[in-house]
């Protein structure tokens, strides 16, 4: 065993990003597909030792070597050393993979698992339920760490590498995006046969005008998901804010007003984080689950049929078997497809809500955080906003209501203590 | 930067260039989806412990049929090609900005099934006495926020979806309902007894999509004269004045049983 790990850390062959091999089995994709997407991303984003932007995409190339390739140090003018390549593959890769695709070598023991960058859907941010987070909300993450989690603080790095950092993270989730839009997009617009595995429609952008438009569609509508960010933050109304000096009567009034919000069934907080905010219901998962969840139903589904048709066939006149029999072949192909990209993924884990009594708050414990996760509920989990869905609306609770919710989920930090 | 520029071009070409005419006017689609062989086991649903929607005690929608086994909740759309502008009869610019409503009602989505276009108000209903939240992914779109007891919130979209989408509520994991949004109006949901029609399509050849919930593509389908590809897709050509009727669409149970080719 020992023999075969050292073999293992002696290949010196350059790391790959790994395909998104569970949309594109999703997708049926032939072969010929799933390797052209794969060699177009590597024109369009290069490798994890030589990142690539495509154009039109604003990313910075040089922030983006800091952390990408092997860890590699220089010295500055004081002749101190410092590191100037391979932060990511240092500090990150072990948890979120070298893709980013949160199935790093630790990642299968960790609860939450850890993020997989590519759908581009972060938790942690200050921007509306839909926008992509700011660098500022990125950097925040590091620098705090995420409480109650396997992911740490970073602060210790100097704020250059973690601007490389945060940049390569903004590369990893549009590579991810682009990916899986590529694949939608040629899964629905390219003729293929699954049952053969084979195509007549090459998807070869360097020859072929309409598969480029495809591709700078998909890069364009990428680029607009990331565009200005800044500008979706959600800002309280100064006028229902809190004033920053409260009395202890004030205090506890404000916190007992969202203690009756939170039991009331208008807000049905209760429904998930329970009555005492610690008896949690455990429901649902989140998106990224979700989807391994529906995977692996989606097989297990397939598997009972092919089992059926089996069990069907000797009843078969022969007319009707042999069709049968082909297509019992080509399920069973794809059934065995489907378990070897199910062995890449780790098992669903169901969504915990906070047990908000433990004073514990992933995304921050400032009342401005827990304000905006109230106001526009947490990307990608099953957590509603509770605040208006688009500026200039009513939403379910005013935003005095949702200040006063924060102030009661906030008198549980001394309980972190 | 520049492709941006070039993408935000398109853009306000397309809000200034008004639909082009039909000149070789207008038909009909229709047509009716039947279920063949045994109708597959309907799953039950969890309904938790909401003491209200335990009373509604809405039940499995995934299959509707009727006597006829006619399936209901097909989506079928105009697929046009990449880049094609379609022309618009005048009678839907007039429907263009008609609220559609989708509400929260025994704790079920009512419709199950909604289309709505780009720019098109979709009114969000609850007139269930209990609190329900509504989420849909729908990319830099995406919403997820809650719906008070007899409450609503009205929403519009930029941007049409390829597939249909699916739509939850978070407090009762149990509702499901889906989500259309295209960027013309050339859509329908098959009713109670499996039938379906678009009106007022532009005259030519298009190639139309089936969806189900169920497979997705609805992979199998086959009448008299029409044979739907394994993505669920049929090249039909519209007369003008004239109804095409694709008759009975029969759909093979497998094919709303498992998700197979």
């Amino acid at each position: 065993m020992l023999l075969v790990l050292a073999t293992a850390g002696c290949n010196n062959r350059a790391p790959q990003f790994a395909p998104n091999r569970m949309a594109m089995i999703e997708a049926q994709l032939v072969d010929e597909h799933q390797q052209q997407i794969t060699q177009e991303l590597t024109e369009l984003f290069g490798t994890p030792d030589d990142p690539r932007v495509p154009e039109g995409v604003d990313l910075d190339v040089e922030l983006l070597q800091m952390a990408a390739g092997q860890a590699g140090y220089e010295k500055d003018e004081y002749g101190h050393e410092y590191q100037q390549r391979g932060l990511y593959r240092q500090h990150c890769a072990s948890c979120h993979g070298i893709t980013g695709d949160g199935r790093g070598p630790a990642a299968a023991v960790l609860e939450p698992y850890p993020r997989d960058f590519r759908p581009g859907v972060f938790k942690w941010k200050s921007t509306r339920l839909a926008s992509k987070p700011t660098d500022d909300d990125l950097l925040g993450v590091l620098q705090r760490g995420v409480s109650g989690t396997a992911m740490p603080s970073f602060g210790l790095l100097a704020p250059e590498q973690l601007d490389a950092l945060v940049e390569y993270v903004r590369y990893l989730a549009i590579r991810g995006q682009v990916e899986r839009e590529l694949i939608a997009t040629v899964a629905d617009e390219l003729d293929f046969d699954p049952a053969a595995g084979t195509t007549d429609e090459p998807f070869v952008p360097a020859e072929d005008e309409d598969d480029q438009a495809m591709v700078d569609d998909v890069v364009a509508s990428i680029v607009q998901s990331w565009q200005s960010p800044t500008e979706q933050i959600v800002e309280p109304d100064p006028q229902t804010m809190p004033a920053d000096e409260r009395t202890d009567a004030q205090m506890a009034e404000s916190i007992e007003a969202g203690r009756q919000l939170f039991l009331s069934p208008r807000a049905k907080c209760t429904d998930c984080h329970g009555a005492d905010a610690r008896s949690i219901v455990v429901k649902d998962y989140d998106d990224w689950n979700q989807a391994v969840f529906d995977f692996r139903q989606r097989s297990a589904t397939l598997a009972a049929q092919i089992a059926r048709d089996r069990e069907n066939l000797p009843g078969l006149d022969s007319s009707l078997a042999k069709s049968a029999r082909e297509r019992l072949t080509s399920e069973s192909r794809r059934l065995k497809q489907r378990g070897q990209v199910s062995e890449e993924l780790l098992a669903p884990q169901l969504a915990r809500p906070r047990e908000l009594a433990d004073g514990v708050f992933r995304g921050g414990d400032r009342s401005i955080d827990l304000f905006r996760r109230i106001h526009q509920g947490v990307a990608g989990t099953p957590m509603p906003g509770q605040g208006s869905p688009r500026p200039g609306v009513e939403g379910a609770l005013s935003e005095q209501e949702i200040w006063q919710l924060v102030d009661y989920v906030r008198s549980f930090l001394h309980n972190s203590d | 930067m520049r492709m941006f520029g070039l993408l935000l071009a398109v853009t306000c070409w397309s809000l200034i260039a008004t639909p082009a005419p039909a000149e070789d006017g207008w038909g009909t689609l229709r047509g009716k989806l039947v279920l063949e062989g045994t109708p597959p086991e309907a799953p039950k649903l969890d309904l938790g412990k909401d003491e209200f929607c335990c009373q509604a005690e809405p039940k499995d929608q995934s299959l509707v049929l009727d006597k006829s086994q006619g399936i209901a909740n097909v989506v079928v759309y105009l697929r046009p090609e990449r880049g094609e502008e379609l022309a618009v009869h005048p009678d839907y610019q007039k429907s263009a900005d008609e609220p559609v409503e989708l509400d929260n009602k025994g704790c079920a989505f009512e419709p199950r099934v909604v289309t709505v276009r780009v720019g098109q108000p979709l009114l969000l209903k609850n007139t269930d006495p209990v609190g329900h939240s509504v989420k849909a992914e729908l990319g830099d779109e995406s919403f997820n926020f809650m719906l008070s007891a007899e409450g609503d919130q009205k929403l519009e979209f930029d941007k049409a979806q390829r597939l249909p989408r699916p739509i939850s509520c978070s407090i009762h994991p149990f509702m499901q309902g889906w989500i259309v949004v295209r960027d013309d109006p050339y859509m329908a949901i098959s009713g109670e007894d499996g039938t379906f029609e678009i009106k007022n399509l532009p005259a030519g050849e298009h190639e139309f999509q089936f969806w189900h919930e169920r497979p997705g593509y609805l992979k199998t389908g086959k009448s008299s004269s029409a044979e739907l590809d394994r993505r669920g897709r049929l090249k039909v050509t519209i007369k003008p004045g004239d109804k095409t009727d694709l008759g009975t669409i029969k759909v093979d149970s497998r094919t709303m049983a498992v998700e197979s080719e």
